[in-house]
């Protein structure tokens, strides 16, 4: 399933996925993943990238239903 | 990494213990556990090949002086088992006793590890048996496969292991437990 929130969050934040990627220590494939749903990220990843965007885990992570 | 690097920089990124992405190191280590199991399982059916075959030629020519370290190389088995032993530390060191399934349960799966061993052992007879007919086929010819001799040879082995591997799991899941309970203490 798509994550478009954190997608949204970036965007918001005007960075790009490298911009993103670099920030955390991933690569842009690994967040490019995320955002496109086709990994899902450790709790420390999803934190630091929480950390970065100025969002919490709810606002990023939690599907409601 | 970056196109204008100093030297120290490449030696860093070569040696040093860089930040990894998550996402591939887990596919890195799938990659590899894959990699590991077909160069164990295929040097493993080498050397007992290679034993097999020197059986074969020994029983076929008695009078013949032969080499037995042209038939397998100690240092096969010997890098063989190392990986084993390396890959069983690290495992044990990662917490794979007090986690893994074995520590999960109360009481010991009687059962299902017999039938784990029954598995092993008819794999083994099956495996022995035929590298035996191979063997066999290479030195002597298709005419003189001892085909019932070679599994009957073949079930000695996988008794024999079968045998083995049974105590083992118990050996293993009392560690485990213990391992567990004293990882679960340290809670407290």
């Amino acid at each position: 399933m798509k994550n478009l929130k954190v997608k949204m969050a970036r965007v918001e934040a005007d960075m790009s996925q490298s911009d993103l990627a670099n920030a955390v220590g991933v690569t842009r494939q690994t967040i490019g993943m995320i955002e496109a749903g086709g990994y899902n990220p450790t709790l420390n990843l999803c934190i630091e990238i929480c950390k970065v965007l100025g969002k919490t885990l709810d606002d990023l992570f939690w599907n409601e239903g | 990494m970056d196109t204008n690097m100093t030297l120290k920089d490449m030696f860093k990124e070569l040696f040093g213990r860089n930040k990894k992405d998550e996402r591939i190191a887990a596919e890195a280590n799938k990659a590899y556990a894959v990699g590991f199991i077909i160069l164990t399982v295929g040097i493993l059916i080498d050397f007992v090949y290679g034993i097999m075959k020197f059986q074969v030629t020994v029983f076929s020519s008695p009078d013949l002086e032969i080499n037995m370290l042209d038939f397998y190389h100690p240092l096969e088995f010997v890098t063989l088992m190392l990986a084993m032993i390396v890959v069983s530390v690290i495992a044990a060191r990662g917490g794979f006793a007090e986690t893994g399934k074995m520590a999960e349960v109360e009481k010991f799966p009687a059962k299902y590890y017999l039938f784990v061993s029954v598995f092993v052992c008819l794999l083994t007879t099956v495996s022995v048996g035929l590298l035996r007919c191979f063997a066999e086929f290479e030195v002597l010819g298709f005419a003189d496969i001892h085909w019932l001799a070679n599994f009957a040879i073949g079930f000695v082995f996988g008794a024999f292991i079968g045998l083995v591997c049974y105590p083992t799991f118990y050996l293993n899941y009392v560690a485990a437990r213990k391992a567990r309970d004293k990882k679960l203490e340290s809670f407290e």
